[in-house]
């Protein structure tokens, strides 16, 4: 108890020192918070911009249909499929598109794209296509069929709004050719979206090719990022192929990784600086008490409450300055959820990962409580290098240090 | 009856270009109630042989036997033990827990010996009224003089119940009255209380008042005077 009490008052020997010493604990907890918030808030931002641009959080096909972009490959059981779909209450939305590969063709270009028929309604809850609209409006039915193309596309055929393009495809090995106008022209960060897709409306592809009531692929957005799994095992799907997005997706899963890989980097420097803060510190408490430390020594205190009583400094700076910080950390980070933190100087380059210029940070659960844990553990690491030092010192020595 | 015992005593520092000897065959017997000067010249040994006296240093050659014990075979956390026990120590520069009262002070080493707290009040107040500090007892060391922090010092060197007290020139930072006074406590302890005090000094007014002058030059023992 008297170890914990000249612990105590030791710490407040240098109030200047010690608030220093706190104060880089909170620093040091806020910059891990920010930094993490700020990580999974980009890379939320962007997995959200892939689910919903192109990707949602689960697709079912025909299981040739991945291999063979065939317009025969219609899921199987289609409308059974459907209404499992409306029983499972992880589903918060779904859509059906037929999907297929097209020639489209302009006045002056041409080139092969994938075409996604949707019906709008059902595809604006699982797709943000709208909002990704740059020219034009969404796909209103218009007596000449409306199209969507992306921006790529649209200076490579050398289109504007209002344009006519032609597309030739194949149903049911019958060649289909129809005029389209160009209704809308969006920008997506997705890879090769824009060059190579276009939407149209799924009642026109049906009066087009006379087919009714079938799928290609079936877009489903969870309520939730875990319980996409869920869905996956419960869909009964004989003949389909029921996949998430990290199968259809892979390299996102891989960045993923990679950000908790850097994450652990970047946090390892930041509590590295602070150890050595830390342990910089504490040598200079272990010079400064160099006498005191050999007067306990010399009258008998043993190596182990000698040990304990520079630890039990450190362990108290560190219950100050943790529970501080993480306090201060969950206020900054409720803040900045709400607010925001507008990187628009750096608004292109976060386009190109298809992130708006405000940036939401956010946590997973307990990753305050985690970070707030590593500096607190880091504050008590440093200081068992000065405690070991503090048992080297002999005390013949020690106790006539000037 | 010897409770300490010195035989042929070497100390040498070696810092691999200059061999300093620093004790050099010091026998040396001690009996219990003695108030024992240990005087010389600065950088006679006198330092040393209070260090490995009191186990903070181990000879080079020779024997230390407190009582019955060789403390130069001890081990360090034997030591440890044994000091506690053991010995009080005074130091020149007081060296007491700055964040500590003084009445805490000399609570603190009784408290490494798990006394009772009762016993630890009763006896840290004792201490403190034996030394005339009775109404200093929650004052910081900060708050006192150097004279009244090495009273403190001596009342935290005899709270463990020691067999003897080392006291390195515990007058050495204090004026010449101050000094006076202190010896005059740490006598008037020996003779009431049969406590043994060895202290080292080569200031001639504290000599003065010491029942046995031990002199040490170039690591011998020159002169071992008793005195009226």
């Amino acid at each position: 108890m008297t170890l914990i009490k000249i612990a105590w008052r030791n710490i407040w020997r240098n109030t200047l020192r010690s608030s220093m010493v706190i104060l880089s604990m909170v620093i040091g907890i806020a910059a891990g918070i920010l930094f993490l918030g700020i990580a999974y808030g980009i890379n939320n931002k962007r997995m959200e911009a892939s689910i919903y641009s192109h990707l949602s959080h689960v697709q079912i096909h025909h299981e040739e249909f991945g291999q063979r972009m065939e317009t025969k490959y219609y899921i199987e059981n289609f409308k059974s499929i459907e209404e499992q779909l409306k029983k499972i209450p992880e589903v918060k939305a779904y859509a059906p598109r037929y999907v297929f590969n097209a020639g489209i063709r302009s006045p002056r270009a041409g080139q092969g794209i994938i075409i996604k028929a949707i019906d709008i309604g059902a595809d604006s809850l699982v797709s943000n296509l709208k909002d990704l609209l740059v020219e034009g409006t969404y796909l209103d039915k218009k007596r000449i069929a409306p199209i969507i193309i992306g921006e790529k596309l649209a200076k490579k055929l050398q289109v504007k709004i209002n344009k006519k393009v032609t597309l030739n495809y194949l149903s049911n090995g019958d060649e289909v050719a129809n005029r389209f106008k160009v209704a809308g022209i969006f920008r997506s960060s997705a890879l090769g979206m824009e060059e190579t897709t276009a939407f149209m409306r799924r009642d026109d592809f049906e009066a087009q090719t006379g087919v009714s009531g079938q799928a290609h692929e079936i877009a489903i957005i969870a309520t939730s990022l875990p319980n996409v799994n869920m869905i996956k095992e419960k869909v009964v799907a004989e003949g389909s192929a029921v996949e998430s997005w990290t199968d259809l997706a892979p390299e996102l899963k891989l960045m993923d990784m990679m950000l908790d890989k850097m994450i652990f980097i970047i946090m390892g420097i930041i509590l590295l600086a602070l150890s050595f803060g830390i342990v910089n510190t504490m040598l200079m408490v272990i010079l400064e008490r160099t006498r005191e430390l050999g007067m306990l020594m010399s009258v008998g205190m043993n190596k182990m409450k000698i040990f304990q009583l520079v630890l039990f400094e450190t362990v108290m700076l560190s219950a100050i300055g943790g529970p501080i910080g993480m306090v201060l950390s969950s206020l900054m980070m409720n803040y900045l959820y709400m607010e925001g933190i507008d990187l628009s100087v750096v608004g292109e380059g976060l386009k190109t990962f298809g992130i708006g210029s405000v940036i939401y940070p956010v946590l997973m659960d307990g990753d305050l409580l985690k970070i707030g844990l590593m500096v607190i553990g880091i504050g008590i690491l440093s200081a068992i290098y000065p405690a070991y030092k503090a048992l080297r010192l002999k005390p013949a020595e020690a106790v006539r240090a000037i | 009856m010897s409770i300490i015992n010195t035989h042929d005593l070497t100390k040498i520092y070696n810092d691999n270009t200059v061999e300093v000897r620093a004790l050099n065959g010091v026998s040396l017997k001690i009996d219990k109630g003695e108030f024992t000067a240990i005087v010389g010249p600065s950088g006679s040994g006198k330092t040393t042989l209070l260090n490995i006296i009191g186990g903070l240093d181990s000879p080079s050659t020779g024997q230390v036997k407190i009582g019955d014990i060789d403390i130069t075979s001890l081990s360090d956390n034997q030591l440890i033990d044994f000091r506690l026990k053991n010995i009080g120590f005074v130091f020149q520069a007081y060296n007491l827990i700055p964040v500590l009262t003084a009445k805490e002070n000399v609570e603190f080493i009784m408290l490494m010996q798990n006394r009772p707290k009762a016993e630890m009040e009763e006896r840290a107040q004792s201490l403190l009224k034996a030394v005339g500090l009775e109404d200093q007892m929650h004052k910081r060391p900060r708050e006192m003089s150097g004279g009244q922090q090495q009273r403190v010092a001596v009342a935290r060197a005899l709270a463990s119940k020691p067999k003897f007290v080392l006291a390195d020139e515990p007058t050495a930072n204090l004026d010449s009255k101050t000094a006076i006074n202190l010896l005059d406590i740490m006598a008037t302890l020996n003779k009431d209380e049969d406590i043994t005090f060895i202290f080292s000094t080569h200031d001639q007014k504290v000599i003065g008042r010491a029942r046995r002058v031990v002199t040490l030059e170039d690591g011998k023992i020159v002169s071992d005077v008793l005195q009226n």
